[in-house]
């Protein structure tokens, strides 16, 4: 048997990758996790292999096929390129609730008499006996096949509104008086255009003032025709990559906006939020904390004090803090750092996804009976959702778990005011758009469908044109 | 009956020792309440095939299965006259092959003897295939044979999965399966009232349980918020359940002791593609009932086989493509013919590199694809 050879993969960015490599002797099979670049070395026997590289900041995978060849005891290193935050798979597409199937039976049935063999024109019975078929199948398979059978083969466009370009903006509004209703008015913050892949567009946004966190931005964005839809503008001291495709959407072209934090680590952890593995957890905060591995318990399970106190650091960055608070909480360990997270949400009132982190705290290890600490939870709860919804997706699932769990409390005061609370908060549930680590959420009825913001409101940095291929916008750069 | 499936005593030691599955499946596709056209037959096909499943590998599933208890409601027979209909089979409680409907005093004492089972360390499945609805608190639930019988709280004949969902590890299992075959369609009565769904809720957990249990389930749906799942008629099991019960051989990790798994995230992540891969429905939505699961380990598969697609990226010439050759360059390779739209293979998960050759009857310039035998499925698309 030959001896195993020691192959070093370095990642192809400083984000978080589970890297799977499968070889044709299923036994030389293993994964592992890298972290922030660290490259990770496996033992392989020599053979052919392919190693599969996901992302834990998005869907996206890619693959490379690699040899290790018998011979020298040298450890190979293969650098694995291709990084898959970057790849046309981890567009996050929204998906829009009115994205009904519908095809045009009577158009489909003409031009399947013409052009598909074996079905004659005066032959209805055979074309209806393939659409039951179909439909028997999968109804929706079947008109996504007729779609674009008509698209192609047809004299007729049969929906030609839906390759038409549509006009699109992206606008940012910040609250001014967030104690009163309608205090939103145009947000300053420095755009800067980066270069970009083809038909894509790549900004950096950065807070115009570090100093000045709370105030709370948000970004809107609108395509012709469509709902608009709002997601909060989290202010990393980094700044935010924000990435426009293109993308088909069930009513034309659609605008796909990919967030991610500038800073690797703190794309790490938001990231990790929500596709991380439990057991993956640990190390992640370890090495988006900068202590690597060595802020790991030697049994692996736990953050030691050097860990800990490199969170307790990151009050310069709360929304990095927030999303640790919330990796904790998401396995189980916020009774690992309860007095972190409650200092967290109390210095940062303003984030509401520490206020979440911390009503999971609250009655990790109660203080007090457990009725108080549940109305200590509940409260942490509303003060949350006073702020508004919260920045990232994970937080508004642990909310309302929380909150279901609040409401079969034996407090009938802490049950009733829980189910309350929980029909607040999912009101912004319910028109959620699916994917992504920040939450978004459409905005209802005929509001902004146009295309355009209205500059009373909104400070616009991009408008333009989307087509099926690309985004082809102007962007109004501000240096700060 | 309930239990239809008890292979350690109900005291006394287990023999051989260890973590157990125990498995609480219902069926529901009579409904007398909501009329003729409510029924569904493919609802209980979807129960039986699940149960089916779980007998044929008792033995393999990564804790062995301990305990079976079922409630079916099938709308071919009068009520009172439910049966398994699988044949017979070892370890099999009952006196004949009657099974006790999903009513709402069956469920209570079959979840409550299902609960009972289980130790620390034991893994618990749950699965219900039903009419489903959801409320304003973004709850899902499967409905019960006696929906609507009371008056005044139309609903209450429901179990809140997504409850179940979240407290079920509090039971100190090692892992929680939970899947719902039904609609989570928003009923306006509902939407209305704050207190949500007022149905059967089978584990409490306080606040505090939650916050340190380190287990959370695997809870996966076959339709999304607000929308339908969708089921064939006649006596087939419902799509989700076809690309459950295909997913349980293909969506595998290869464990360290040369075994191939079954895992939660492999699942969580690929139903729909098995589904597109393996059936052509590409209409399947699928939705996690919990944010956040920990990724167990359900059963172990002897050779496993991933479902593969061969499709022209114009689907209209899917009608002039006369067969496909899929090869891995050793040996004459797999021929397959195209239906409409889709042209199925299936492989093992050997890693290794397949190339997807169309014939046309036609002159077309498609190139050659190429993919590799990758867990859960692949979707091979023939480019010109």
């Amino acid at each position: 048997m030959t001896a195993p050879r020691d192959v070093q993969f370095i990642a192809p960015g400083n984000g978080a990758y589970r890297i799977t490599v499968r070889g044709a002797d299923p036994t030389s099979n293993a994964t592992a996790l890298s972290v922030a670049g660290e490259p990770v070395s496996l033992a392989l026997t020599p053979g052919l292999y392919v190693a599969f590289v996901e992302s834990l900041s998005s869907p996206g995978v890619t693959e490379r096929e690699f040899r290790v060849d018998p011979g020298s005891q040298q450890s190979l290193e293969l650098s694995l390129g291709g990084d898959p935050d970057q790849a046309t798979g981890s567009n996050i597409a929204r998906t829009r609730a009115s994205a009904a199937p519908q095809v045009n039976l009577k158009d489909l049935r003409e031009v399947l008499s013409h052009n598909l063999p074996g079905i004659g024109q005066n032959d209805p019975a055979a074309i209806t006996r393939m659409l039951a078929k179909r439909a028997d199948g999968s109804l929706a398979s079947f008109v996504e096949a007729a779609n674009s059978y008509l698209q192609s083969h047809t004299r007729t466009d049969p929906k030609p509104q839906a390759m038409k370009a549509r006009a699109f903006s992206l606008g940012l509004s910040m609250n001014v008086s967030p104690d009163v209703r309608g205090g939103w008015r145009p947000a300053e913050i420095a755009v800067e255009q980066h270069e970009a892949a083809e038909g894509e567009v790549r900004l950096k946004l950065r807070s115009p003032n570090p100093r000045e966190l709370s105030a709370r931005r948000r970004l809107t964005v609108v395509v012709a025709g469509d709902l608009a839809w709002r997601t909060g503008l989290p202010l990393f001291p980094d700044g935010l990559w924000l990435t426009l495709r293109a993308t088909s959407g069930p009513n034309g072209p659609d605008v796909v906006a990919t967030r991610r934090p500038v800073n690797e680590r703190t794309a790490v952890l938001v990231g990790a939020l929500g596709r991380a593995l439990p057991n993956e957890v640990t190390g992640i905060l370890g090495a988006a904390t900068g202590v690597g591995v060595d802020g790991i318990d030697s049994d692996g399970r736990n953050l030691n004090s050097k860990a800990m106190a490199a969170l307790y650091d990151k009050g310069n960055d709360p929304w990095a803090a927030a999303a640790a608070a919330l990796l904790l909480t998401r396995i189980g360990k916020s009774r690992n750092a309860i007095d972190w997270t409650m200092n967290l949400a109390n210095r940062f009132e303003w984030l509401a996804d520490a206020s979440v982190a911390a009503a999971w705290a609250e009655v990790a290890d109660p203080v007090g009976s457990p009725a108080e600490a549940e109305a200590r939870s509940l409260k942490r709860l509303q003060t949350a959702r006073g702020w508004g919804p919260p920045y990232f997706s994970a937080s508004n699932a642990l909310a309302l778990q929380m909150l279901t769990s609040l409401a079969l409390s034996a407090s009938p005061e802490v049950r009733r005011g829980a189910k309350a609370e929980h029909g607040l908060w999912t009101r912004h549930g319910l028109r959620a758009i699916r994917g992504g680590a920040f939450l978004a959420w459409e905005l209802p009825g005929n509001t902004l469908r146009k295309g355009k913001l209205p500059r009373a409101t909104y400070n616009t940095i991009v408008v333009g044109e989307v087509c099926n291929a690309a985004v082809h916008a102007q962007v109004k750069t501000t240096s700060m | 009956m309930t239990l239809v499936f008890q292979r350690d005593p109900l005291e006394g030691p287990r023999v051989p020792a260890g973590p157990r599955t125990h498995a609480f499946v219902l069926g529901c596709g009579r409904f007398p309440t909501l009329g003729a056209a409510a029924e569904r037959a493919s609802t209980v096909a979807g129960a039986r095939a699940i149960i089916r499943y779980l007998i044929e590998q008792r033995d393999s599933l990564v804790a062995p299965l301990g305990s079976i208890e079922c409630l079916l409601s099938d709308p071919s027979v009068a009520p009172g006259q439910d049966v398994l209909g699988l044949g017979a089979f070892d370890r099999d409680p009952r006196v004949n092959d009657h099974v006790a409907a999903v009513v709402t005093p069956n469920v209570q004492s079959a979840g409550e003897a299902w609960l009972s089972r289980c130790e620390a360390g034991d893994h618990m499945f749950f699965y219900m295939s039903s009419h489903g609805i959801a409320d304003q608190n973004v709850s899902a639930a499967g409905l019960f044979e006696d929906v609507l019988a009371n008056r005044y709280k139309k609903w209450s004949a429901s179990l809140n999965v997504n409850v179940l969902c979240t407290n079920l590890p509090v039971t100190q299992a090692a892992a929680c399966w939970v899947f719902l075959d039904a609609c989570q369609e928003l009923i306006p009565a509902l939407l209305g009232n704050n207190s949500g769904l007022a149905g059967v809720t089978l584990v409490d957990a306080s606040p505090t349980e939650l916050a340190n249990v380190q287990v959370r389930s695997v809870g996966i749906a076959g339709s999304r918020y607000g929308e339908k799942a969708w089921a064939p008629n006649g006596p087939n099991p419902p799509y989700f359940t076809q690309a459950l019960l295909r997913s349980f051989n293909s969506c595998v990790n290869f464990r360290a002791d040369g075994q191939w798994v079954v895992t939660g995230d492999r699942l969580l992540f690929n139903i729909e593609k098995v589904a597109d891969a393996a059936y052509g429905y590409a209409a399947l939505k699928v939705d996690s009932l919990s944010p956040f699961a920990t990724p167990p380990e359900l059963v172990t598969v002897q050779t496993p086989l991933l479902p593969v697609v061969v499709r022209t990226k114009d689907l209209a010439h899917m009608a002039f493509l006369q067969k496909v050759t899929i090869t891995n360059g050793q040996g004459p390779g797999i021929e397959g013919t195209p239906q409409l739209t889709d042209c199925f293979f299936e492989v093992p998960p050997s890693g290794q590199q397949y190339v997807a050759t169309g014939v046309f009857t036609q002159q077309f310039n498609y190139q050659p694809a190429q993919f590799y035998a990758a867990p859960c499925a692949q979707i091979v698309q023939l480019c010109p």
